[in-house]
């Protein structure tokens, strides 16, 4: 099985505190993988890691077939990429950030930024800075898919987001997501959006891996919803926050 | 909306619970033969389920016949199906060995159980167009 994201022994300390603490990461190819944990279990930190932001403190990380990550800009290329909070240049207009980007990715599709622009209802003229919350995430992920990564990185895409814009956002990534068959990596304490959307299951806490796992098998060998699997297997017992549909 | 009724439970395998859902409809009639099936895309974004599953269980519905492809067109309901004479002994011996077994320890008796089963056909026969091709065609 080729492996999209691979990391072996990751550790990673802030000061003398750790936030991982030896991971061993598999992503395949072509898969959704969710990466579950409760708050502080280190899923930001990984996430940071794999996509050049932080530097490991031990370990080995491979991203793409990059034994890296290099920070060159075709591996930037490579991955789209939507922080928790993610910031964007809030003077500019949708149109206009979308021309500054362009050239930036090799791949970058405007048919598919004006696709997701409609599907979105996000009004292009408007400064990104007026925004509604909802429409700012849609307009940052709409940024990342529309440069066609091979490899697709969300950071709590659905938090604090309403059914209506969650529903949204999923639609938005599978719509594009199943044509081209590229890898996504998604954090997430938001259970219950993710069971069905997830075939990858990989659950953080304290900066360890407890769990990874294809969805279906997980499911049928534990019987009960991925949230009591959860639940189960992280021995510090937090409740995950979920928000349903 | 898919032109099926799924409700996703969690807990219980996607890929099951909507190749059920699909099996059911037909059987019942309430996907016509020659309907339009939906694309493996449309199935994934309506139910918001992953693409995978979604390949997974069209097909496994076009391997057991429900669905044809028709190149060109896209997939759609068969007129009918090939059966299979195992299927029809898994069914005729396990599966009802099974459901026998669950009635008795629930102290269900077999006239609550028969009744029960007779509710079932009739909802989901009475409006059926679409018809098993005999058995024997495949084992």
């Amino acid at each position: 099985m080729k492996l999209a994201v691979r990391t072996s022994g990751l550790t990673h300390s802030y000061g003398r505190a750790a936030s991982l603490r030896g991971l061993d990461l598999a992503v395949p190819e072509g898969s959704f993988y969710t990466l579950l944990g409760p708050n502080g279990a280190g899923k930001t930190t990984l996430l940071r890691i794999l996509t050049g932001v932080l530097r490991p403190s031990g370990g080995s990380v491979s991203v793409l077939g990059h034994a890296g990550p290099p920070p060159g800009a075709a591996f930037r290329a490579d991955i789209g990429y939507v922080a928790e909070g993610q910031r964007l240049p809030e003077g500019l207009t949708l149109t206009e950030l979308e021309r500054f980007l362009a050239p930036l990715y090799p791949r970058w599709d405007a048919a598919l930024a004006a696709d997701l622009r409609a599907r979105f209802r996000l009004d292009p003229t408007r400064r990104i800075g007026r925004l509604s919350r909802g429409d700012y995430m849609k307009a940052a992920l709409l940024c990342a898919l529309a440069s066609r990564p091979r490899l697709l990185i969300l950071d709590e895409p659905f938090t604090g987001m309403d059914v209506r814009v969650r529903d949204e956002l999923v639609r938005g990534v599978l719509g594009t997501a199943d044509e081209e068959g590229w890898t996504v990596l998604v954090s997430s304490h938001d259970i219950g959006e993710v069971e069905m959307l997830a075939d990858h299951v990989g659950i953080l806490d304290e900066g360890r891996l407890v769990l990874e796992e294809p969805t279906e098998p997980l499911i049928e060998r534990f019987g009960k919803p991925l949230r009591d699997i959860f639940l189960q297997v992280t021995e510090s017992g937090a409740s995950p926050v979920e928000v349903r549909a | 909306m898919t032109p099926f009724r799924v409700d996703l439970r969690p807990g219980e395998s996607p890929y099951r619970q909507i190749v059920f859902a699909a099996t059911r409809a037909v059987v019942a009639g309430e996907l016509a033969p020659g309907a339009p099936f939906p694309s493996v895309r449309d199935l994934s974004q309506r139910l918001k389920i992953n693409p995978n599953t979604a390949h997974k269980a069209v097909a496994e519905l076009v391997r057991t016949g429900l669905l044809e492809v028709h190149p060109g067109v896209g997939t759609v309901v068969a007129a009918d199906w090939p059966v299979s004479a195992g299927d029809r002994r898994r069914l005729l011996r396990r599966e009802v060995e099974e459901l026998v077994v669950e009635a008795q320890r629930l102290g269900l008796g077999q006239e609550e159980v028969m009744g029960a089963i007779a509710e079932r056909w009739e909802q989901l026969a009475g409006r059926s167009p679409a018809r098993p091709r005999n058995a024997g065609a495949r084992s």
